[in-house]
Parts: structure tokens; sequence; C-alpha cells
């Protein structure tokens, strides 16, 4: 098992959810490596000290101060009140029922005209997108160049961002990055780092 | 633990505030005002920053009310709307200042100004919960706020998927991410204090 | 034959051999940057999907081994295609005398071009089964969306003169 996985077992683990055939992998895992074990036990610490960290709570005064603005504040907002709905479940049933009878209207026009036309496989497939960029790379070297490191920096902007839920493990695996042994792929397309392709 | 999010005593408050009475709704806030702000605090991480987004928690509620469907509990909704205007002050924030990338590869002695203090001061100082909270507040927002829900909170991955508008799975790996930052991070510190459990 | 045409021989040969071998180096160093550039723009794609259809951990497990043996067909595919688009254009250039020729060396890249189609087409097959019905329908958007994002980087590539 790779660290990286163990570790997000780990994490898993942290938060109860390491189903039972995954515990046992983890255990064997962690017999032998001493660099997980390590890791298990600080972020086992930083778990423990992050739920016995407590909250600071405003004082009685502050929150009777915190009260009298919200209030104020509420008074120079129109009110909350619903507006006056008569038998709002109809409104619900009428959006339904306005739908199918749409619905209902363009099946029966396709129906009638013989549907649309069929898309082009090609519209999504390689001869119509990828195509056209290879020809066009093809005799410009500048050209290729110049898109390669656009689409670099994309791929380390997507993993940079922190906001991709990438299975990094995966996408670690020397086989899926055929033959970038020993590089994960944040090294690879890290521009500080030594192998920028 | 937590009190369970979804609790459904509000409805009668609720509908009160709904049509028209300010008074139902202050009393909403005072059965809720606390978690909201600790978690606000937990996302944050600054008194006064915390307390102005807690009152713009509430008052966003308020003014939204007609349009609470009631799919979740009041308390959920206005937990999530919090969550929301905490990760929005943290972005427009993150915006503003000048903010070193968060690089686990990083030693804090490597970032001047905005470093970490090293282990000799930090055991003048001797609290790991200190570093702990510092190192939460550099986190990615969408990390963060996963990590304060989860760890700091007590959530759920499915109660804090069901508040910050993802599937569980996101918020597993967010975790894992946050917890590998952390770690990264603290790692000085931990061998300092040791693993005292 | 003069002794400095006959000593000059090797030396114009090594140099014929030289330029031959830089063109050739030349053409292998493009056709590496091509190999690059689409290696580069599958994994930029396998990230993106996975963050616009939100993947499940076992959906990437199945999903991307298929995606990169498929991938590695159709640029296998696509290098034949390559190859069998210049015969035919050289068939061309030759005019009448190699003219029989011709419908065979149009049928080849005809053939290529629908093996290349039927990999696209295995592909959305094999996704049918592994995607929920909202995953295929986003998959679907993201398809036109990503295409159409190497487009606008092709563009600011070319730069401020086209």
């Amino acid at each position: 098992m790779r660290c990286e996985k163990a570790r997000k077992w780990i994490s898993d683990g942290l938060d109860g959810r390491l189903a039972g055939r995954r515990a046992e992998p983890l255990e064997r895992h962690l017999r032998s490596c001493a660099a997980c074990r390590a890791y298990r036990s600080d972020v086992s610490l930083i778990q423990a000290r992050s739920h016995a960290q407590p909250a600071p709570s405003l004082t009685p005064g502050e929150w009777i101060r915190f009260e009298r603005d919200l209030e104020r504040e509420l008074g120079r907002t129109p009110s909350a009140g619903r507006r006056l709905v008569l038998f709002p479940g109809i409104r619900v049933r009428l959006a339904w029922v306005g739908a199918g009878v749409i619905l209902a209207g363009a099946m029966v026009y396709f129906l009638v005209k013989g549907g649309p036309p069929q898309l082009d496989p090609a519209f999504f497939s390689y001869e119509g997108s990828l195509g056209q960029i290879d020809r066009e790379i093809r005799d410009n070297p500048g050209l290729a160049d110049s898109f390669n490191r656009l689409v670099v920096a994309s791929i380390g902007d997507t993993i940079r961002a922190g906001q991709s839920d990438l299975p990094m493990d995966l996408l670690a695996n020397p086989d899926f990055l055929e033959g970038w042994v020993g590089e994960t792929l944040e090294d690879r397309y890290n521009p500080n780092g030594p192998n920028v392709p | 633990m937590n009190e369970r999010m979804d609790d459904r005593n509000d409805e009668p408050l609720v509908d009160l505030a709904c049509n028209g009475q300010p008074e139902a709704f202050m009393e909403l806030v005072r059965r809720y005002r606390e978690r909201i702000f600790a978690m606000i605090y937990g996302m944050t991480r600054d008194r006064s920053d915390a307390e102005d987004l807690t009152q713009e928690t509430f008052l966003a509620a308020y003014r939204a009310l007609p349009r609470f469907r009631r799919t979740s509990s009041f308390y959920t909704w206005v937990y999530r709307i919090g969550v929301n205007t905490s990760l929005n002050f943290l972005k427009k924030r993150g915006r503003e200042k000048d903010r070193a990338a968060f690089d686990e590869n990083v030693l804090p002695s490597d970032r001047g100004a905005a470093a970490i203090p090293s282990p000799d001061e930090a055991s003048a100082r001797g609290e790991l919960e200190a570093k702990l909270a510092e190192a939460v507040d550099g986190l990615p927002p969408l990390f963060k706020a996963a990590f304060v829900l989860v760890a700091n909170q007590g959530l759920s991955h499915a109660e804090a998927a069901g508040i910050l508008g993802c599937t569980e799975n996101t918020v597993s790996w967010r975790m894992h991410k946050a917890r590998k930052l952390l770690q990264a991070r603290l790692r000085p510190f931990l061998n300092e204090v040791g693993h005292e459990m | 034959m003069s002794k400095y045409i006959k000593s000059g021989l090797p030396i114009a040969g090594l140099i014929i051999v030289l330029g031959f071998g830089s063109v050739t180096a030349q053409d292998r160093q493009a056709g590496a940057l091509q190999e690059r550039i689409r290696r580069n723009i599958h994994t930029l794609r396998l990230l993106q999907m996975t963050q616009a259809l939100d993947l499940s951990e076992n959906q990437t497990a199945a999903i991307f081994p298929v995606m990169n043996r498929l991938e590695k067909d159709k640029a296998d595919l696509q290098r034949q295609a390559a190859e069998a688009v210049r015969e035919l254009r050289a068939l061309i250039r030759e005019g009448k005398a190699k003219e029989e020729a011709l419908p065979a060396a149009a049928d080849k890249v005809t053939a290529l071009r629908r093996e290349i189609l039927a990999k696209d087409a295995e592909l959305e097959a094999f996704l049918e089964g592994q995607l929920t019905p909202v995953q295929r329908a986003k998959y679907v958007l993201f398809s036109i969306d990503f295409y159409q994002g190497l487009g606008q980087g092709l563009r600011r590539a070319r730069g401020p003169l086209r």
C-alpha cells in the first residue's frame, strides 16, 4: 500500500469512516512503515487538540449589545412575512402540470417533425476537437511550445487550487503516469520543481 | 457533543417569524447565536470579525426567511448561511491580503514575517493550540471550512457535506488534505510537545 | 577523379548524413512535443473531469485505466492516420503515375478515421455503465466545455498576431 493512500485512510479513520475491510490492510502497512506511524500519531494529536479548543463566547453584556444592534437592523429590514399565498401546494402542482404540457407538446412536435437530427459523433470525438489542434501545432513548433505551456499551467492550477478533489494516490501511481516513476503529479506540474514537461 | 442539527422544535417560532414577528426571530437568534458564533470564530479566528459575521448571518437569514423551504431544520439552514458568509469573508480577505501560498514543503522558518515562530520561541510561549489555531487559519478556505466543521464542531462528513453543498467524498478528501498540510506545518511543534493523548 | 574531389566526398557524405539526421531529429523532436502535448491534454482532461463530474474514488479507479488505454490506442491510430495521410498526399502529387494506388490509400485513411471514432464510441459506452444519469449529463457538457477551452487556449497561444 502506498503511503499516500495509507494517510488518506488514516484521515478517514479519525472521522470514523474506515470500514472494517480497510482497517486490516492499513494496520499491516503501519506495522512496517515508521513514517506513517509517526504521521498517524501527529494527526491524532492534532485531532485531539482541535476538539479540545473551546471557542470563546461574548460576555452577557456583549450579547445584549449584539441583540440591540440586530434588532435595529431588523427594524430597517422590511418584514420577513411571507406573501399570502392561497393554497400554496397548488402552485407546485400547477408548475408540474405546466411542465408536463410543455413536454407533451415537445414530444408531439418532434414525432411529427421527425426528431432532431443526430449529432455527428465526430462533434465530440478526436477528429472534431483534438484533431484540429493536432493539425495546427504539427507545423508550428513555436505555437506547440506555447500551447503546451498553457496546458501545463492549467494542470498546475487545477492541482494547486486546493479545491480539487483529486484522487492523488491514483494519479501518483506510476502506471497511470506512464513511466513518470517516483514522481507525483504535484512534483511534475510544480513550476518550481525539476521536471516541467 | 453536539446537539443534533436536525432539530424541528423551532417550527412554531419560524412560522411566527415568517408572518412578520421579529420577536419570534430574535428568540431563534438567542437559541443559536453561541453555536453560530463558535463556528464562525473557528473559521475566522478573530472575535470581532466573528461577531460581525454572526450578525450578518442572522440578518441574511431574516431577509431570506420567505424563501426558507424547510427541507432542513432552521438551525441547519442558518448554519449553512453562516458557513457561506464566513467563506465569502475569507475569500475576500485572502484576495486583499498578500497571503503566501500554503506550501507543505516550506518549513515555517522559510516564510519571513508571517512565519510561525521557531520551536524555541514556541516552547517559550508553550501552547500547541495557539500554533494549531494559526495553522488552521492559514488553510485554504474550503479545506479550513471542512476542517472546522468536522474536527472543531464535530459534524459528520454527511452533515458537513450538506452544509458545504458538496459530496461526502469531497469532504473526506478535503479533511485529508487539511490534515496533511497541518501536519507538515506543525511537525516541529508536535515533536516538541510530544504525544500525550 | 581528382584527389580533392575524392577527399571531399566523405566530408560531403558526412554533411549530407548530418543534415538529413538533423532534419529527422527535428521531426522526431516535433513528434515528441506533440506526444507530450497529447498526454498533458489527457491528464488535464482527467483532472477536470474528476472535478466536474464529482467522481468518487471507486469511479476514478475504474474509469482512469480504461481512459488511459483508449487514449494510447487513439494516439497510435492517430500516428498511423497521419502517416497514411502523408502517403496519400504523396500519391496525389505523383499524379497519374500512381493512380491505381489511390483507392487503397484513401481506404486506409478512412478505415483509420473510423477506428478512431470507434474508440470514442467505446469510451462513451463504457462511461454509460460507470456514471450516474446526472454525471452522464454533466459529462456531455464537460466535453463541450473542455474542448472549447482548448480552442481558447490555442487562440491565446497564437497571440495577438492572429
